[in-house]
Order: C-alpha cells, then structure tokens, then sequence
C-alpha cells in the first residue's frame, strides 16, 4: 500500500502559470527523494496560489479528502501581507463591535473561522458575507480606517493543530529571495520574509513541531558555494519569489535532510 | 473457516478514448484549438491543440480539467512545437509525463519526424474513482510551444468504450468555389488540417437547378486533381474510399459553377 505525505499551502506549494509543470515542484520532488530512501510514498499537493493563512486553514481538513497522509509539509503566510488579504474597517457600513466591512474582494480571503486583528485586538470571524464580516469577541473600540489583517500567528497554530495525533505536520518557513536585487543576503532579511518566517519559527517553536528554515539552508549553499547569491535561480524569474524547477529541488532537499534528521524517514 | 474477501477495484482493459471536442481554455491569454483530421496510429481524426507563446513574464499558460472514472488514467500526445511535456496532476498527486524522443537511440537513422503513437498510462491503481485530472501546459520565456493531445487511455471497467470503426465527425459545410480551388479541410473554429491527414467520406450537395461538375484535387492546382464528377440539380453525392483516405495536406474542391456545398467527414 503506498503511503502519503500531503503538501498545503499557497504558490509557492503549486502554481499553474509560471511555467513550473506539478513534478517539479517541492512535493513531488521530496516524495521522490524518500522513494529513492526505499519509502513507498507520494506527495498529494494541496498549494493553491494566492492562498493567504486564513484561506489555507479553511480548507485543512481538505488533505484528509482521500486518506490519512503520513506527513503534512505547512508552507504558507507569505500573503497574509500581499495585497487583497488585509483591509482597513470600511466607513460604510459603519461598524459595531461585532461588525465590520473590508474593502472590496479582501472578504473571501477571510472566511468564517479565520483569526485576523483588528487595530491589533485578536478576534475570529464568525460570519462572512462578501465583504461583511461579523467577528467575536466584540471589540469595543473598533473604529473606519483601522487595519484589518490576518492573524498569522494564530491561522498557523490552527493549520498545525488540524493535523496533531493524525499526522506529523512540519512547518517550512518562507524561502530565501536570491534575487539579484531587493531579496534577501547571507547577511540581511528582506522585511517582509524576516517578519513571516519569525511567525512562523514561532508556532513551530510553541507547537513543539519542526519547523524547516529555508533561509538558513540556503544561506549555507551561498556561504559553501554551492549557489551564487543574487543568481535568482531559486526562482521563475529575477524578482519574483515562486520558485523554479532548480529552487524546488533546492526546497526539497532542505525538507528532506530535515525530515531524515529526525529519523521520520 | 475464515473468508477472505479481495475489495481491490477490478481494474478493466486499458482502452483509448480519441479527443473529438472543441473545447475552449480555462486560462485566458492564448489558444486551445482543436485540429482535426490530425491522424495518428491509433486512429484519432482529431486532437485537442493546446499552444502557448514564449513570454518573458511567463504570462498566458493553459490549464484544462475534468473528471475520470477508473483505475487507469494516461494521455496520448505529441509534442508538436518546443520540448517540455505537459503537466499533469490526478487527485492532486503529479506525474512525470514521457517525452517520446524524436532522435534515434542508435545512431543509426537520424530524426524521427513524428512519434505519433506516444501513449502513457500514468496510473493504473488510481481505483474507481472519480478521480480530478488537471493538465498545464507550461509557458517558457524561450521556446514557444505547442502539443497534439490526441486522446485519453482510461479503464474499461468504468464504463468506456473504445470507439469502433464508423466513429465519425464533420466539419462545418462549406461552399465550393466556381473555377476555384477551395480548401474543404479547413474550419474557421479548428487549425487548419496539416501534414498527413485523414477522411473518411465526402457530402457533396447541389442545391442549384442544374447540373454542376465536381472536381477533388490534393492540392489547389489542376496537377492534384484526382475525381471528376458531375452531380445533378438537386442531388447529393457521396466520395467513399471506403476506408481513411490519407493525404499529405489539404483536400480542395471545385465546382463549374457556383452553388456546391461539401462537408468532410474525419474519423476511423
């Protein structure tokens, strides 16, 4: 009977439109690794491009579709920041302390169930109808133009947690931008990345489950030699974080050495 | 005395489903046609020709799904511009589509021109089903590209069958020209029919009040001219080789006169 580890999470897991065909992406090529370790498995891929934490966590039950998987790879919260997944409290409808409207489109990437902050304050949506959010506990203080974010931290502990006592889940933090300008360095973090992948180190960290830093591993190529820092041949193209064919089986491998180094496989 | 009951789903014969829609992409940005009289060994008369231009910013990919019953599913192709196979996913799980090389292991023989029989069963335990396919045709910011699907392998048990001899399928009836060579093996919804093609019947109606005079040539001269017939007012005639007739390229027609309408029938 062949085994099967699952994959969930946004383009970075699987995306159709920038040329990387499914084999090649880090699931398929991960499950191939363990294949050549004499382990009859084969990854189930459950990326959805554009996926924010919120958006991932409604559908974690989804890698349960067909069978139990052995593993579940979580590698997602880079879009909780990109554009279309936050808002501010919209001045109309006004807001009460239990409602609040998001601007156009940013409702469908926070579904019922989702953790977001308003100004801040932690709250759960309870209710989503286009961009009409109800959300609990009441926040009293809730005012138009406050910021309407996704709740990482919290979306991330429940992803894991759907697959605790059922699966080993493990948590990939975001990758390293070797872009040839504007990504990160062997030195520096882009913003952006060091905030992600500090959630992210952090649920792994307070969940007690590994947590693969991409950034680290292929800080340790560049340093070796391996790869050349600013070639972006981790990704699709220069300046643009998806990775390619060659950056997938980078990711991979980081995942591999990981999940063997843990005796898993 | 224990019982020992096998529930593994009976798995049926691999059977081959030949492509006969036209059907339209589900990513926008470039064309998904069908190109018909496009023959191959395992007599399609039609393939689905999903093509995508080069582009820098890797823009305008083609994805197409849909559902299949079965333990068994693979898909007959070619790759008719560029290098890369499509991308294939069942059940969310990928898998490596062959590329049938067009060079001669040996040595010996050179290019192979046209692999046509390029069929892969990617999966044969997928069990009854149904099961999600997702295809991706991959854009380069190199190469353009372009592929003859010509059909799917699926699992008997589940319900298919292999279409027979007579599976036929017309194109878009079209008016002959006077004294001028018309290609009939062209459709505006299709790809024009190139390289070796194959029909199997000719509908040929005249609807004017006279007799006109129909010539079919292989090409858009006189020097491709082989049947002349004259068919009375009123009256529909039938070219039947009785079999494909396979031709290099197009099939024209001409009329005396105005007024004749053809219709070509592909298939097996």
């Amino acid at each position: 009977m062949t085994a099967t580890i699952a994959a969930i999470g946004d383009s970075y897991t699987y995306n159709g439109t920038l040329g990387t065909r499914a084999d090649q992406f880090y699931p398929y090529l991960l499950a191939k690794l363990l294949r050549a370790r004499g382990y009859n498995l084969r990854a189930r891929n459950f990326g959805r491009s554009g996926d924010s934490t919120p958006m991932v966590l409604s559908r974690a039950t989804s890698v349960f579709n067909w069978e139990t998987p052995d593993m579940v790879v979580v590698m997602c919260g880079i879009n909780d920041t990109n554009g279309g997944h936050f808002s501010t409290v919209q001045v109309s409808p006004a807001p009460t302390s239990t409602t609040c409207s998001v601007a156009a489109g940013v409702g469908a990437s926070m579904p019922v169930g989702s953790h977001i902050t308003i100004n801040g304050i932690k709250v759960v949506v309870t209710g989503q109808n286009v961009d009409a959010l109800t959300f609990a506990p009441p926040y009293a203080g809730i005012a138009s133009g406050q910021n309407v974010l996704p709740d990482t931290y919290a979306n991330l502990v429940d992803i894991v947690r759907t697959y605790d006592n059922k699966s080993r889940p493990i948590i990939v933090g975001s990758p390293y931008l070797n872009f040839s300008a504007g990504g990160d360095t062997t030195s520096s973090e882009t913003g952006q990345s060091a905030a992600i992948r500090a959630i992210q180190k952090q649920v792994a960290t307070d969940e007690g489950i590994p947590y693969v830093d991409l950034y680290a591993y292929c800080k340790a190529r560049i340093l070796a030699g391996t790869d050349a820092q600013g070639s972006f041949t981790y990704h699709v193209l220069d300046n643009n974080s998806h990775p390619s064919p060659y950056g997938s089986q980078v990711w991979a491998q980081a995942i591999f050495d990981a999940v063997t180094a843990l005796d898993w496989y | 005395m224990g019982v020992v009951t096998d529930v593994r789903p009976v798995k049926g014969r691999t059977i081959f489903i030949p492509y006969t829609a036209t059907d339209s992409q589900i990513t926008s940005g470039q064309s998904m046609l069908s190109k018909q009289f496009q023959c191959n060994e395992l007599g399609s008369g039609r393939c689905m020709h999903p093509a995508v231009a080069a582009s820098a910013s890797l823009a305008g990919p083609l994805e197409y799904s849909f559902w299949v019953n079965g333990n068994v599913f693979g898909i007959v192709y070619e790759i008719y511009t560029g290098t890369a196979p499509p991308s294939v996913m069942v059940d969310g799980i990928a898998y490596e589509v062959p590329i049938f090389p067009k060079s001669d292991p040996f040595g010996r023989n050179g290019t192979i021109l046209k692999p046509r029989l390029s069929g892969a069963v990617l999966d044969d335990s997928l069990g009854d089903g149904p099961h999600y396919v997702e295809i991706m045709f991959p854009v380069s910011t190199t190469e353009a590209r372009a592929w003859n699907i010509y059909g799917w392998l699926v699992d008997e048990n589940a319900g298919y069958r292999q279409p027979t001899l007579g599976l036929t399928m017309g194109i878009t009836a079209k008016t002959v020209g006077n004294a001028v060579y018309t290609n009939i093996t062209n459709d505006t919804t299709s790809v024009a029919g190139t390289g070796a093609i194959g029909i199997r019947k000719v509908l040929v109606r005249n609807p004017t009040a006279g007799a006109l005079t129909l010539t079919l040539s292989n090409s858009s001269t006189s020097a491709g001219d082989f049947l002349v017939v004259s068919i009375a007012a009123g009256d529909t005639y039938v070219f039947d080789p009785g079999g494909l007739l396979m031709l290099a390229n197009s099939l024209y027609a001409k009329g005396s006169a105005a007024g004749l309408v053809a219709a070509v029938i592909e298939g097996w």
